[in-house]
Order: structure tokens, then sequence, then C-alpha cells
């Protein structure tokens, strides 16, 4: 990478605005459309170069849908994705959505076609997918069982026409060496592997196109303890060496502790807070936050903690409550609660909470 | 402190087309009455096969090969406890779901889809308590008799008492012959000549062979019309399965009871597999990763949730988990386990503050904690396939201080210091009291 594309290169590698994502609901012979499932709901979200982003929350919650849309897996509903714009493009580009002006707003969405992941060309953005990839919940099924190691490490190099068939090879054997296996696994099928083996492969497919975004989703949810340190270490160690910036969604909080620099907490397609690893620890602020920290079994027996236990289920994202999503279970909700929504806002430094009450409670 | 339930020597092994997979290498655990007990271990390492070996439902191509599994229940004449290896079929039949239960690991899976909650939590009453539940029936229809006037209802409300009289008789015989065969069979448990092994299995053929009910409750149930005296039966059922979950604390119980399992949420799925487990009020609850699907909000319900019936209700209970986070905080002795061997028993302090065995310390260390400091160490390689496990100590070509002995000795269990034991080379012929 040459000094002068690091020095185009913006600070926010990726910027959300009002993002949301609806499943229709249908129903009846005619399958008409009678609801929707909002599995997120106008989610604003930063994310840095160079750092890990956990975002966590509990199943349901919609922090998987968040992460595959950010990468278009998913199409979005409505909202914008910036990825890698500088700063001053991206708030001319919100200035002029937010203007009654209908020209304006043309502009605008002209130029969002060149720049919002929602709207770009498919060519466009095939292009743009090097740069970001993904690392999947369970290896054993991302990965395709008939295919070999080798040839799935190199899918992303062909599909993106990156390298001609005799560096092909050469990388493989890179790649492999990278994530701790040896080149004497590339004549190998997924199902010979162990589940550490095959989620390192994984990692290795999606390290091949150098990408400087890599969505994991739950990445050490189906492996057990002591390789799930080795996966977690392999992730941390592969960060600091190729500069990667992570969007870590996992609901084990003592992971995301471990791995990232800043926490992003949902609940019910909202965000309800937002701030760095060791604030959010110290000083969580919604009172979600908390009663999902005090829930972490703690493997230590000498720390009996008071725990919040929190009643009822997640409520149906299909109609959610009114106003604050959590107030339903939440033990501080009154009638402002049941009624106005909170926003997101700033409550130190980069600490940003979505809550009415979080000053007094 | 008195033992519940002991395994000694455990081997179950699963006959696949690559090989006999050697589930378990000789499990020996006890657990006492009155205590949480834990089993934890990595997947695949044979904590799983451990209970379904004490309930004895291994499912084919698995069979426990060796061993004995004792229970102390009956506190008058079982001292050294009913080895359950040797009973018949039905003993099992009637032990399961009424001294021991289960709640398994998916709840979704462990729910019937086609059958509503109230007929599958009322399942267990007909199985192991239906001479209680025509009981009550009775009672409550010899309460509406007086009140009764027309003539026919009224000879249709004593055509009713009478079969469940007649059925209660039949159950009681039922029980008194099955408790005679089990006493035939547990005198001559020991005894090891041909003659009377052949005689244990005639009787056990014939315990089999025994009805519930008689040929003319029997009859009558099939009959048209007639066999609808039994429905009382199941409303009775019905209100005794809304009582259960009403005192689980489930919100709105009469509603739950008539839905089906599609229709409830995951957490609450599993407070339906925990009142199933608990309909007979077993002494001992083997709860199988109940929480490993479910979120850490809902995880908390249901762990207090099983903490508060196990102060009220049962007497021990066995987790199986991995997460060493819960065995911490609700878990009084926990075994480790690691390729169907016992490691480490111990309780949960000691295991936390003075762990021993090399893999207990490595996975403890694997765990991210709350205060973390530096890397996360891990235990290199991963867990052998058990068709060929490793000679001697099966830990060992990941242990890291492996020695000579290691790869052809199987370490004994040794007892390090009070309750605490230990199966490694390193301490063997030592203790802390020495």
């Amino acid at each position: 990478m040459s000094a002068d594309t690091v020095a185009q290169k913006s600070k926010d590698i990726i910027e959300i605005r009002d993002l949301k994502k609806y499943y229709p609901v249908k129903a009846g012979v005619f399958l008409r459309h009678v609801a929707d499932v909002k599995a997120v709901d106008s989610v604003n979200l930063t994310i840095r170069r160079g750092e890990c982003l956990g975002l966590v929350g509990e199943s349901g919650c919609g922090k998987t849908t968040l992460g595959k849309t950010i990468i278009r897996l998913h199409e979005a509903s409505s909202g914008r994705i910036y990825f890698d714009q500088p700063k001053q493009r991206v708030d001319e580009i919100e200035r002029q959505l937010a203007s009654d002006d209908p020209q304006q707003i043309a502009k605008a969405e002209e130029v969002r076609r060149e720049v919002d992941i929602t709207r770009l060309s498919s060519r466009r953005l095939l292009a743009l997918r090097q740069r970001f990839q993904v690392v999947f919940q369970d290896p054993s099924n991302s990965l395709d069982p008939r295919m070999l190691v080798k040839d799935i490490i190199a899918e992303p190099l062909v599909a993106q026409r990156l390298s001609g068939a005799r560096e092909i090879d050469s990388r493989v054997n890179d790649l492999l060496n990278i994530v701790g296996l040896s080149s004497e696994h590339r004549m190998r099928y997924p199902h010979e592997f162990s589940g550490g083996q095959r989620q390192r492969i994984a990692v290795a497919r999606a390290l091949s196109t150098n990408p400087e975004f890599v969505m994991m989703d739950e990445p050490t949810s189906a492996l057990d303890v002591s390789v799930q340190a080795q996966i977690l270490n392999l992730l941390k160690t592969l960060q600091d060496e190729f500069q990667l910036t992570y969007l870590f969604v996992t609901h084990h909080l003592l992971v995301v502790k471990y791995i990232s620099n800043r926490i992003a907490v949902m609940y019910l397609g909202k965000m309800v807070e937002t701030s760095p690893t060791g604030e959010l620890f110290k000083s969580p602020l919604h009172p979600y936050t908390r009663a999902l920290l005090s829930a972490i079994p703690v493997p230590d027996p000498h720390t009996k903690r008071e725990k919040i236990i929190l009643t009822g289920d997640v409520p149906n994202p299909i109609n959610p409550p009114s106003g604050c999503r959590f107030h339903p279970r939440c033990p501080f909700a009154t009638d402002l609660c049941r009624t106005v929504e909170p926003q997101l806002e700033v409550a130190e430094g980069e600490h940003m909470v979505a809550c009415h009450r979080f000053r007094e409670i | 402190m008195k033992p519940l339930v002991k395994t000694e020597n455990l081997h179950t092994n699963f006959y696949t087309f690559e090989g006999a997979v050697k589930a378990l290498n000789g499990v020996s655990i006890v657990v006492n009455q009155g205590e949480t007990y834990a089993l934890v271990g990595e997947s695949g390492c044979g904590k799983s096969v451990t209970v379904r070996s004490m309930m004895r439902i291994v499912q084919s191509p698995g069979k426990i090969e060796d061993g004995r599994i004792l229970i102390f229940f009956n506190e008058k004449d079982r001292e050294q406890g009913i080895d359950i290896l040797s009973r018949s079929e039905a003993f099992m039949e009637s032990m399961r779901g009424n001294q021991i239960s289960m709640i398994f690991q998916e709840a979704s899976a462990a729910l019937n889809p086609v059958l509503n909650i109230s007929a599958q939590v009322g399942e267990s009453f007909f199985a192991h308590r239906s001479s209680e539940m025509l009981a009550l029936t009775e009672t409550a229809i010899r309460a509406e008799l007086p009140n009764t006037r027309f003539p026919l209802a009224r000879a249709w409300k004593k055509f009713q008492i009478a079969m469940y009289e007649r059925e209660r008789a039949d159950l009681e015989a039922y029980h008194v012959a099955t408790t005679g065969f089990d006493d035939r069979l547990y005198a001559i448990e020991d005894s090891l000549d041909s003659e009377t092994v052949r005689e244990g299995s005639g009787i056990r053929r014939r315990r089999e062979r025994l009805h519930k009910t008689s040929l003319l409750v029997r009859f009558v149930k099939r009959l048209p019309i007639l066999s609808h005296y039994y429905r009382r039966v199941g409303r009775t059922v019905h209100n005794e399965v809304v009582e259960l979950l009403t005192k689980l604390g489930i919100p709105n119980p009469q509603n739950i009871a008539e839905r089906y399992p599609h229709e409830l949420s995951g957490g609450m799925q599993q407070r339906i597999v925990i009142a199933m487990a608990l309909a007979c009020n077993p002494l001992m609850l083997i709860a199988d990763e109940p929480t490993s699907n479910l979120d850490v909000t809902i995880q908390a319900q249901i762990v207090e949730l099983i903490r508060t019936l196990k102060e009220t209700v049962i007497s021990s209970v066995l987790y199986i988990t991995h997460d060493l986070g819960l065995v911490a905080e609700i878990c009084d002795r926990v075994t480790v386990m690691y390729a169907g061997d016992t490691c480490e028993t111990a309780a949960v302090t000691e295991i936390f503050d003075t762990p021993l065995h090399p893999y207990t310390k490595g996975l403890l260390s694997a765990v991210p904690k709350v205060e973390q400091q530096g890397e996360l160490a891990t235990i290199p390689g991963s867990v052998p396939n058990l068709v060929s496990p490793p000679q001697g100590c099966r830990f060992h070509p990941r242990c890291p201080h492996a020695m000579d002995i290691c790869k052809v000795e199987k370490p004994q269990q040794i007892e390090y210091s009070q309750g605490h034991t230990v199966s490694c080379h390193l301490y063997t012929g030592r203790n802390s009291r020495t």
C-alpha cells in the first residue's frame, strides 16, 4: 500500500445512517403484505478504521441482520451505508438529503449511487467486495463440503480475478500458514478437519482478498472453550498484522470484552448503548445493558454478584412496544418511556446511550 | 454426606462403521444427596453419554460394556445400593421420570410438535401417578353424587367410580407384584451360578410381561361410549398440569397449557421441559446443558428457577455444561471430563483455586474472564478421535507436562486431599497429607 492511498483513507471506515431492514409478513391467499418484522430499525453507527467493534444483544435483536446488511448480503429497506468515505462528503450528502429542496435530494441520490453500499450497482459492489469480507458462525455450514480446501480459499481470488493460476497456489499456502495450518492441508475436504480448524479455513478465505473490514458473525459460538481461545488469539494477531477492522457480532459478553475496543448493544432492532469496552463494563448506563452484564456467569466462585433478573421475554419485533422498546421489562420504566422513544445521546465522551432516565438511575 | 447415585468404572462404547468409539473409559462419579453437581468438559468428552448411561437410555449403536451404576433411593434395606444395570427394563421405566428425570439440551427438540403442552406434561402424571389421579377424580365424582338427581347421570357416575376403583385395585396389585419380582431379583443379584442367572432372567421376562390393568378395564376402554368414563381423569390431569405450571411461575398457565410448542419462545419451552421433568417430584434432576441455546438474560431466569426448585422440591441436581461461569455460580461439586476420562473432582471453589490436572488448568485459563489480563492461554491441539484414543492417559498428546509413563499407563484416580480426587501421573503417589 503506497503512502498516498493511506492518506486518502478516511478515519471512519463505515458510516451507517438511519439504516432499516424490514422483513414483510405476508398472509392470506394473495399473500397480502400485512406487517413488517422490524429486524433493524433506524440504526446509526460508525465503525472506525482499525478497531474491533463488538455488537452484542440477545438472539432475535437483529445483530446478525445488521451485520449482513452492512456487507449487503441482505438488501436494506432504507438508510445509507457509506464505506470508506471522507467525513465531509458524508455530511454533505446527509445535509442534502435532509433538505426540502427536491433538486438537492436528486443530487444527493445521484452521488449515493457511487458511495452508498445500499445503492451500488452490482459491478461497483463486486469491486468493493474485495475490501470487506465475512466469517460465518458455523464453519461446517459455511464451507462447501465438495470443495477442496485450496479451492475454498482460492475462490474469492478467482471470483475477483485477483491473481493468475500460478500465483494462486503460493497465495493459498501463505494464507494457510497465516492461520496456523500447513500446506499439507490443502488437498483435503472440510469434513476431515475439526471445528477449530474449519473456522481457521473460513478465516483464511476471508483474508484471501486482503480486506480492510471483516464481519465476524459469532465466529466462536460453535466452538469449544479451548478452541475458542485459539481462534480468538488468532483473530487478534491477524488484526494487528493486517490492520483489519472487525465487526464482531456475538452474544457472549466475555468474548466480546476480550477482543473488542468498543461495544454496541442492540435490543429489538435498536441500538441502546455504544461505548468503549472498559467503560461499558465499568459503568453501564442503560438498564438493559446492566441486566445483561449482571447475568453473565462469571467463572470465579468467589464473586457472588447481585443479579438483575429481567422478567419476561424479548417482545415480538413485528409489533414492538411503543416508546422505549425495553420498557415492558425495564424496572425503571415511567410514562415517558411508554410513549416517547429515546434517541441515542452522548452521555460522556464516546459513551452513547438511548434511555430517558440514565442520569437518575 | 450420603451418596444418591454412584457410577463405578463405567465403560460405554458406540459400535460404528469406523470402529468402536470408546466414549467412556472407566467413569466413576458420585452424586451426593442434596447437592448440585456438575459435569464439565468440551463437546465429545462423554458427559452426555455418562448421564445417558445412568438413565440407561444410551441409543443404539451404543452399549454399556462394563461397570456398575448404583442408586440409593430407598433408605431401608439398600445400604449398598441397587445396581440398575442388572435390572429389568420395566424397572427402569418406573424409575425414569419418577425418581430420576432429565432435561434435555434442546427444548424445541425435546417437545413433541403435534401435542399440546397439557398433553405432554400430563404424560408423566399418567405414567407414574395414575393411581393418585384416579383417586382424585373419584373423590371429585363422589362429591358430586349427592347433588345428581337424574337417574341416568347417577348410574353413569356410579359406573365411573366403580371403574376407577377397579383400576386402582389393579394398579395396586401390579405394584405389589412388581416389587415382589424386584425383591426376588435383588436377592439373587450377586450370585453367579448359571441356575440362578437363568431364574433371574425368567423373572425379569415375567415382570416385563405384567399388565398394569386387568383385562376388564382394558376391554371397557375400547368400547364405544363406555370408554368415555376415562375422560374425567384427563381433566384431572389437565388441572394438575395447570397447577404445576403455576407453581413454576409460568405466567398465564391456563392459556399456555393449551398451546403447542411452536407458539412458545425458547425460554418458555425450556420451562415446559422443566415442568415435565418435575411432574413427579424426582429425587434427582439431570439437566443436560439446559441453557446452552438461550440468551444470557433468559439463562439467568432458568438457572434461578432450577435453583429455587432445588431448595424446595428436588434433592440433587446434576448439571452438564461446558460453561465454567455457570458452574462457578451454582454448583457445589464438579467433575472435569476429558475424552471419556474423569480428570478431576472437587468442590467448586477448590477446582477454581487449586486446579491440579493440567487439563483443568488449561480449561480454566482458556475462558475469558471479567478481568482478563494479557492473552488467553490455549490448549494446543484438539480433542482426539475416540475410535483410536491415545494410549495411556488420553490427554497426554496435548499435555505440557507429559512424561513417558503417561504414554503407556492410564493414571489411577487418587485422592489428593479431602474430597479432591485427580487422575494424573503428576500426583500419583503424592498427596497433600504426606
